[in-house]
């Protein structure tokens, strides 16, 4: 085993005793963060502008929900939208919420790489998100704003490991110990834990269950569901990948073949899918929070 | 003739598979598993395999990798009830062209085997003559419609409905799921849509228009008090703004743009027929402008298709003695330079006017298209 592949082990643990211990606390991702400051500094939290902050964020939506999911609200698999899960929190639980968030200092990498890889994640989810909420309505499938949620929470578990080895990377920086990875083992170790952590995390936090069908199972569709918001996701993420839109380096055959058979599941014929595709990058770059 | 081997052990599923094979003016060549199919390919060659995977004797497999270790390069499309990435990314590396969850639907085979042959540019065109569908019709023909109109206030529709002209088709919803219902179902040619819906994203659902209607125009419907910008809106990707309430006059100067050569001057055979003037009295020289641009393209269209003779019908437009002089000096040189015997449908009036130009003078004038086609 590789000293990157132990240490993707022993974060991978770590992460997993953390979620079960209920303790793990996460930042914003970057640009967001400012966003929220600005929403909570006044006495009240605008929640239209919070909406629209969390169409951006899945960290952020995920804790959303998980606290939706608990105690009385009525459980997180009634939401299919982060606007409804703002309504339904009210705005002082959304102002600690976000007040937690943002207390918490996020790391930036030193390796310019990696910064660029953490965005890729980030685009990424956004853009299986949107997609995802195209296609939803394109074909007429019930839910697009479920759709869109789903697609960004899709990969939730590659944004906490990256904040996550930031992090420790941050923290030994202050201690004077030397953490450096490549951008390519950096992503191998989130390729490697981010599956499990996620699936880990879905099930502690209570999340919805087509959130929980597309993180255990994001390549296979559910032949039975046809026309669903989880094939939707899957065939939005295969598709996003084909377009470049990717984090590092992907199997091309296993993207052609999830497109194959959703296009047959789901009765999406090609045209509609590359017109919908294209510029897609350019258009979800567009449409994220620009650096302050 | 096409002709399409279905190797497939299930009868049942074979004679579905013939039957809509058979639908496309092709012919079916059937075996009941892979050893059989083999077999069949060593006695015809064929242009499209159609494969079911799990068979008994041979599966579907086995006989894909024969065939293709024997050097066999024909497009084969899988049929099967297996949805797992790994089968298919299997199957894909032993050379699959195009993939078929069971169960299927009729239209999904049917367009996919199209398109599996057209792909495959070896392969002869499936048999028109015996009733082969063509791609459209396969995946679901839609119907046209002029005008769709996405706007909450139904008054709008109303409005836009009285300015439109009542030959145009206008079809309007009141928010983006009904809209994009009606884009899967026909095609437009023209979008109408408000800035403002209330729990709609506008800028989203554009977007999601254009997917469906990749040709059709679209424009904005902004309020005056928006200070919207065109620029802003073009950026956007709309083609036209139009402000509320309505100004007829800037609602014809928008319909000119998107509706004019195949409507203002239409062609069939070697007739064209110049539309009728239907707008504010202000509009008559753009319509005469763009007839005269028309004519000569429809001309030269005419000589390209080697007619010898052409007939201008423009019995339905106004004789205005200031701008249908041009309009005549226009076809009848463009005409002349191509070669073609001008004649030319209408009244009296225009007679007259004919008469009154040399180059004009001699033009042949008719009643009717029947008696300019007997002349």
């Amino acid at each position: 085993m590789t000293t990157t592949a132990k240490f993707g082990e022993i974060l991978k643990q770590i992460l997993l005793d953390r979620i079960a211990a209920d303790n793990l606390v996460l930042p914003t991702l970057p640009r967001v963060a400012t966003q929220v400051a600005d929403l909570i500094r006044g006495s009240d939290v605008d929640l239209k502008g919070a909406a629209q902050a969390l169409d951006f964020e899945p960290i952020l939506t995920a804790m959303v929900l998980r606290k939706v999911g608990g105690g009385s609200l009525g459980g997180a698999d009634q939401i299919s939208s982060a606007a409804q899960a703002l309504g339904v929190l009210g705005v002082p639980k959304v102002k600690d919420l976000f007040q937690e968030a943002v207390s918490r200092q996020v790391f930036m990498s030193r390796e310019p790489s990696i910064s660029a890889a953490l965005e890729e994640i980030w685009v990424h989810s956004v853009a299986v998100a949107v997609l995802a909420r195209d296609l939803a309505a394109l074909v007429g499938a019930e839910g697009t704003d479920d759709a869109y949620m789903v697609g960004l929470l899709h990969d939730v578990g590659k944004p906490i490991v990256a904040l996550v080895m930031l992090e420790f990377e941050g923290m030994a920086a202050a201690t004077q110990r030397q953490v450096k990875f490549t951008k390519d083992e950096w992503l191998g170790v989130i390729s490697d834990i981010h599956r499990p952590v996620a699936v880990a995390l879905a099930e502690k936090w209570g999340l919805p269950k087509n959130v929980r069908a597309v993180i255990e199972s994001v390549d296979d569709f559910d032949v039975g569901g046809g026309i669903c918001t989880a094939n939707l996701v899957r065939f939005a993420n295969a598709l996003t990948k084909k377009v470049g839109v990717s984090v590092g380096e992907f199997d091309e055959t296993d993207a052609d073949a999830v497109l194959m058979i959703g296009k047959s599941l789901m009765d999406i014929d090609d045209d509609m899918a590359s017109r919908l595709a294209k510029g897609l990058g350019v258009r979800v770059a567009e449409s994220m929070p620009k650096e302050e | 003739m096409t002709t399409v081997l279905t190797v497939e052990d299930s009868r049942a599923v074979r004679k579905i598979i013939t039957k809509q094979v058979s639908e496309l003016g092709m012919e079916v060549l059937e075996a009941e598993n892979g050893q059989e199919g083999l077999d069949v390919l060593q006695q015809q060659s064929v242009d499209l395999i159609l494969l079911d995977v799990t068979m008994p004797v041979m599966d579907g497999i086995e006989m894909l990798k024969q065939l293709r270790a024997s050097g066999n390069a024909t497009p084969v499309i899988m049929l099967t009830a297996e949805s797992g990435k790994n089968v298919l990314v299997d199957l894909m590396k032993t050379g699959i062209t195009d993939y078929i969850l069971k169960p299927f639907k009729p239209d999904e085979l049917k367009g996919k085997i199209m398109k599996a042959l057209r792909m495959n540019s070896a392969a002869p065109p499936p048999a028109a003559s015996a009733g082969a569908a063509s791609g459209p019709a396969v995946n679901g023909a839609k119907s046209f419609a002029d005008v769709l109109v996405i706007d909450d206030m139904q008054n709008v529709h109303k409005k836009l409905r009285r300015l439109l002209p009542e030959h145009m088709t206008m079809i309007g919803c009141t928010d983006a799921s009904s809209s994009l219902a009606e884009c899967r179902e026909k095609t437009f040619r023209v979008i109408m849509l408000d800035t403002i819906i209330p729990d709609v994203d506008s800028d989203v659902l554009l977007g999601q228009l254009r997917v469906l209607q990749p040709n059709a125009a679209t424009v904005a419907l902004v309020m005056r008090n928006q200070n919207a910008v065109e620029k802003d809106l073009l950026t956007k990707g709309y083609h036209g703004m139009l402000t509320k309430p309505f100004e007829a006059l800037a609602l014809e100067e928008l319909l000119g743009r998107f509706f004019d050569s195949q409507e203002m001057l239409a062609a069939e055979d070697n007739v064209l027929s110049a539309s009728k003037f239907s707008g504010r009295p202000e509009r008559l020289p753009s319509y005469f402008t763009k007839l005269n641009d028309l004519v000569k393209v429809q001309l030269e269209k005419l000589a390209d298709a080697c007619y010898d003779e052409a007939i201008l019908d423009l019995g339905s437009v106004p004789a205005e003695a200031d701008k249908l002089p041009r309009l005549l000096l226009t076809a009848q040189s463009a005409a002349e330079d191509l070669g073609l015997e001008l004649r030319v449908v209408g009244t009296d009036e225009i007679g007259k006017i004919m008469q009154s130009f040399d180059e004009t003078s001699r033009i042949g004038l008719y009643m009717t298209v029947d008696d300019a086609q007997a002349a």
